[in-house]
């Protein structure tokens, strides 16, 4: 089937093909990856293969529409169709539905601080169709970690997969995100993320991309909560003849909200990537504070690298700010390097290599953070 | 090296000593002259073959004008309007008369103008401006050109500067011809297909090789007809190592139905030549100001762009540049302010395709009393741009949260071997720097003001002085809420 | 005399940065294991002419010519000086997040002598150096300059200087910023370099402390891009009393 996703929240020429992304996926003998039987840790509980008419339900319970909160004074804005908005759009849910997947609900107790993260380590063998989808609730006052690994051979094996994933995070929850993808060339990976944050929340959500040949990345977070914190840190490798399509939307409604998105990444030879990253203040939201970073490093004669970073704004007392370097490393950093006797080259693939590392040491787990940074090393190499 | 950066507060206060500021007079540019129906010649409303044809004619086209306005006009009927952008319900084509003019001819000589234009034109300084700064002027007046003239020294140096018209029908057609929307094709979007049915009036600029126009050339608008649009085509050569600066005004007096400017600027800027291309818009908050400026610069070639948007009802306002020759160069500064009312929609475009070109932006928008202003851009590196660097920065001000301020800016590039970066902030004017003013004696409307002039200062002074002072004018009258 | 004796000989150079002329003709001799000093004011051209021989794009070399043991120089890319045995230490390090130090220190002495380092032996003398350098050895797994205080940026840019070994090396205002303590931990790392190879060095300061401790053979001050004086180390105690009036400021 054929899904609009990633859609820019408000739009522009359409000539510069930034406003959706429309990407074919062969939802043909599609499974749901069921999550049963998992051991989980205490302090979490979970429900397994909830309905959509259920999910539905709770979302109403959350109350977590975001849909009419805008005003947008007479432009054309993408209203997002979702109850719980995710990056990608309700087209990925619409993929979930198809296929049939129904969605695990994880509850993490109120004032339970679950040190020990909850791993889900999928292992992705040969022309695999996987489709999940979890919603997980954080309790007030809760901690807790979720690790996601997808991995693979590094060639691919024609998998797709797709990982849809909301959290919920009531007062003064802590939550942190890790999600690995060590896929294939061959491979497709959709990784869809939505977020709400009530008051005091912390969300951290740390993201890598190692090799799947496309890749579709979105996620939404509505901080709706005072003084709620959000960071997140994704690195990307694009892999000659890969594309990458990335959508994130921080959107700040709480007053003394605070995000941070860094976005680090490098592309070969004629790798294609579309970045869209919006920081939108919704007014009432005095004293929020977003920022929003992409450094991309270029090697290659045919790379295509499309950014637009978007500031909306309809509260005056905010402070936004939006920065990009987009092709060679910066001159005084590569001098420093070179009065080291490294050449541009080398210097090039060591800061690629670098920020990377840097990235990978938010896995909280040793064995999947070794298979990561080793990923990058031979991923690096190939390049 | 650092540069001093100064305490912006303090440069501001510098600035300000330099530019004195007239008491602000709303009136000087909502002023209506009433249009004796027998002085003036009006179109009907509305958008038809018939009426395209009657332009035609009326203007006394060469016979392929009369066929490009008709095929444009089948573009435009073809054409959807934008589905991003401001909306353009308010706008009915019906009810816009597509062509006003004075029943009196266009003069040389400013004695010569009809009393009521030239009270108007007088009310804006216009004359005067010319006498002390300019090297040439032309006026228009709704559709035509009333008065155009050019410094002898700088006619005698072989720069023609001209209306429209005139050129077409004379000795430069073929000049014309070769270069008449070909960089601002119809097709383009759906207002440049309606420029090319009904476009009228405008100046022609040819500067020869190697001239340099020391003092700068200046065309004024004015739309003073209800319920009318304007549509005036630019088009300036600069041959190759010559040098011009182009000044272009536009204000109109506010009605309450909707007045359109479409109009259409096309800048050729040959081999190591230079322009610069100063913008202080002041149409009336009625107005829908859907316009289309474009540049495109062979090898070496300078382009600069200097904008000040502060008029409009709605704007579609985006001047692009299309650095083809290698190691060309363009620059945007632009600022604009969106008050009551307002839903402006400006940028840039910057376009690399010769090897080694250079690009930057610096815009600051500024919103108010519910103004919308957004920010959008796009920059592309095309792949034969190798050794490119582009620069975007864009800085947004909201003056209170009923407002909105969006920036759209992106960035497509398609080589390894060059080099983009874009910062882009908004925020508000933080009360640290009001109460360093008012501790310095200013009352907070007046340090305020002062503050937004400051922001608003990368554009100011890239302004002549006399430009400078206007555009403040302008910030300090938004200022005050009117 | 022989040039094959002077290690680095800078005749007439003239520099520029954003088409503004910084340095306006220098000529200077160094010999291998020598130590010069080069004194000041402000924006004399002292950061110019270290980073003009290092070959920095932000600056541009108009005219004149740098030999380095004899050949030309002037031109050559920044890692190909540093190959020929040439290092400047910054006066602001740049930061890596994800690169430790020790790995970068690895890597550089990988690509200059184009060998494999023996990890051992590596780690000894790194461990070695750092101790002398005051230095916390957690340090070497840290990110390089992450989050380093001023003096441990310092003392990361001695470090590599030391475990480099260059055959000369420039030391940007490599006091500058330094409490008493570190700018003696940090005077000490540079004897130990005096002591242990034979490179020379070219010590951009315009603080006298930080030369208490060290031999000096040759200083010159710079004032307005050009050599205005040249003497012994007596020239520093000098400069000291008088400052740089003397000198045409």
């Amino acid at each position: 089937m054929e899904l609009t996703l990633n859609h820019l929240p408000v739009l522009t020429w359409n000539h510069l093909k930034l406003n959706d992304v429309k990407a074919q996926v062969d939802t043909e003998g599609m499974t749901s990856s069921l999550r049963d039987g998992a051991v989980l840790p205490e302090g979490i509980s979970a429900r397994y293969g909830a309905g959509a008419e259920e999910v539905s339900n709770i979302y109403d319970k959350l109350d977590t529409k975001t849909a009419q909160e805008a005003f947008v004074a007479g432009k054309f804005p993408m209203y997002n169709e979702q109850k719980f908005a995710t990056g990608m759009g309700a087209d990925m849910d619409l993929l979930l539905s198809k296929v049939g997947a129904a969605t695990d609900i994880f509850e993490v107790a109120a004032g339970s601080r679950v040190a020990e993260p909850i791993i889900f380590d999928t292992e992705i063998t040969a022309e695999e169709k996987l489709a999940e989808a979890q919603l997980i609730c954080a309790g007030e006052g809760s901690e807790s970690t979720w690790v996601y690994a997808y991995t693979g051979s590094t060639e691919g094996s024609g998998a797709t997969v797709g990982s849809s994933l909301r959290f919920f995070l009531e007062k003064n929850a802590k939550v942190r995100v890790v999600i690995v993808q060590m896929l294939g060339g061959s491979d497709t990976f959709l990784t869809d993320f939505g977020a709400v944050g009530e008051a005091d929340s912390e969300l951290k959500v740390t993201k890598l991309s190692l090799g799947a040949g496309r890749v579709y990345d979105g996620l939404s977070h509505l901080q709706r909560g005072f003084r709620s914190e959000f960071l997140v840190r994704n690195g990307y490798l694009g892999l000659p003849g890969s594309y990458t399509d990335i959508n994130y939307n921080d959107i700040f409604v709480g007053k003394k909200t605070k995000g941070v998105m860094r976005f680090t990444g490098a592309l070969f030879d004629d790798a294609e990537k579309v970045f869209r990253g919006t920081v939108d203040f919704r007014k009432d939201a005095t004293g929020a504070n977003g920022d929003e970073q992409e450094d991309v490093l270029l090697f290659g004669d045919n790379v295509v690298n499309k950014t637009i970073p978007l500031i909306l704004g309809e509260e005056e007392d905010v402070e936004g700010r939006h920065a990009a370097t987009i092709g060679k490393l910066s001159d005084e950093m590569l001098f420093y390097i070179r009065t080291r006797g490294i050449d541009e080259k080398t210097a090039e693939a060591m800061m690629v290599r670098a920020a990377l590392y840097d990235i990978s040491r938010d896995i909280p787990v040793e064995e999947i953070k070794k298979r990561a940074d080793e990923r990058i090393d031979t991923l690096l190499e190939r390049a | 090296m650092s540069e001093m950066r100064k305490d912006p507060a303090i440069d501001i206060a510098e600035r300000e000593d330099k530019i004195i500021l007239n008491d602000v007079n709303r009136e000087l540019y909502d002023f209506i002259d009433e249009e004796r129906e027998e002085d003036f010649y009006r179109m009907e409303e509305g958008l038809t073959e018939e009426i395209v044809r009657q332009i035609s004619e009326e203007k006394h086209d060469p016979e392929w004008m009369l066929d490009f306005r008709l095929k444009s006009l089948e573009i435009y009927n073809q054409t959807p309007v934008p589905d991003w952008g401001p909306p353009i319900d308010g706008l009915d084509m019906d009810r816009i008369s597509t062509y006003v003019r004075s029943k009196s001819d266009m003069v040389g000589s400013w004695d010569e103008v009809p009393e009521d234009i030239k009270n108007a034109f007088d009310k804006l300084g216009i004359p005067e401006a010319e006498r002390e700064s300019l090297a040439g002027v032309g006026a228009q007046y709704d559709s035509e050109l009333v008065y155009h003239n050019v410094r002898e020294d700088v006619a005698a140096s072989g720069v023609i500067y001209t209306d429209m018209e005139s050129a077409l029908t004379g000795e430069y057609e073929e000049m014309v011809k070769e270069h008449f929307m070909k960089l601002v094709p119809p097709t383009d979007h759906k207002f440049a297909a309606l420029h090319g049915a009904v476009w009228s009036g405008g100046s022609f600029v040819y500067v020869p090789k190697g001239v340099k126009v020391e003092i700068p050339l200046q065309s004024y608008f004015r739309l003073n007809a209800k319920g009318a649009g304007q549509f005036e085509h630019t088009l300036i050569i600069v041959d190759e190592g010559a040098d011009l600066h182009f000044i272009e005004g536009c204000s109109a007096p506010k009605y309450n139905i909707a007045n359109l400017h479409a109009g259409c600027v096309e800048l050729y800027v040959r081999k190591n030549a230079k322009l610069r291309y100063s913008t202080i818009e002041n149409w009336s908050k009625n107005m829908y100001n859907l316009n289309t400026k474009r540049a495109i610069c062979e090898e070496g070639g300078i382009i600069e762009w200097v904008s000040g948007s502060f008029g409009s009802h709605e704007s579609y306002l985006y001047p692009s540049s299309v650095l083809k020759g290698d190691g060309s160069h363009a620059e945007f500064t632009g600022v604009t302010f969106a008050g009551r009312g307002q839903n402006l929609d400006t940028g840039a475009k910057m376009i690399h395709i010769g090897k080694n070109t250079t690009s930057f932006i610096d815009t600051k928008s500024i919103c108010k009393d519910g103004g919308i202003s957004t920010y959008r851009s796009s920059v592309v590196v095309a792949k034969s741009a190798e050794g490119a660097k582009a620069s975007v920065n864009c800085g947004s001000l909201m003056l209170d949260s009923i407002s909105r301020s969006d920036t759209v800016p992106a960035i497509e590039m398609r080589t390894d071997k060059a080099d983009v970066g874009h910062e882009a902030k908004i925020g508000r004017i933080s009360d640290e720097a009001v109460f360093y003013l008012m501790s310095r004696g200013l009352p907070e409307a007046e340090a305020r003001a002062m503050i937004v002039s400051g922001f608003a200062n990368p554009v100011s002074k890239e302004l002549p002085l006399e430009y400078a002072a206007e555009m403040n004018n302008l910030i300090k009258l938004e200022m005050e809420g009117g | 005399m022989d040039t094959k004796e002077i290690l680095l000989s800078i005749r007439d150079l003239t520099a520029s940065v954003e088409e503004e002329e910084i340095l306006h003709g220098i000529n200077l001799d160094i010999r291998p294991g020598e130590t010069h000093v080069l004194m000041g004011p402000n924006g004399a051209g002292k950061s110019t002419l270290g980073n003009v021989l290092m070959g920095n794009p932000v600056y541009k070399q108009t005219g004149g010519s740098i030999l380095f043991e004899g050949e030309e120089i002037s031109g050559e890319s920044t890692d190909k000086r540093a190959k020929r045995g040439m290092f400047l230490s910054f006066q602001n390090p740049l930061e890596v997040p994800g690169l430790s130090l020790d790995a970068f220190i690895r890597s550089a002495l990988r690509e200059r002598t184009g060998k494999p380092v023996k990890f051992m032996q590596f780690n000894r003398e790194l461990m070695d150096k750092m101790k002398l350098l005051s230095m916390d050895p957690s340090y070497a797994e840290r990110d390089l300059n992450v989050g380093f205080s001023g003096g441990e940026k310092k003392k990361s840019e001695i470090l590599q200087l030391l475990m480099m070994k260059p055959k000369f090396a420039i030391l940007d205002e490599t006091d500058s910023g330094l409490d008493v303590d570190a700018v003696k931990t940090v005077s000490e790392g540079i004897r130990a370099f005096q002591q242990e190879s034979d490179g020379a060095l070219l010590i951009i300061t315009h603080n006298a402390n930080i030369l208490k401790s060290l031999s000096v053979d040759k200083t010159h001050v710079i004032v307005k891009g050009k050599l205005v004086a040249s003497g012994d180390a007596t020239l520093i105690d000098e400069i000291g009393k008088n400052g740089f009036e003397a000198f045409g400021e």
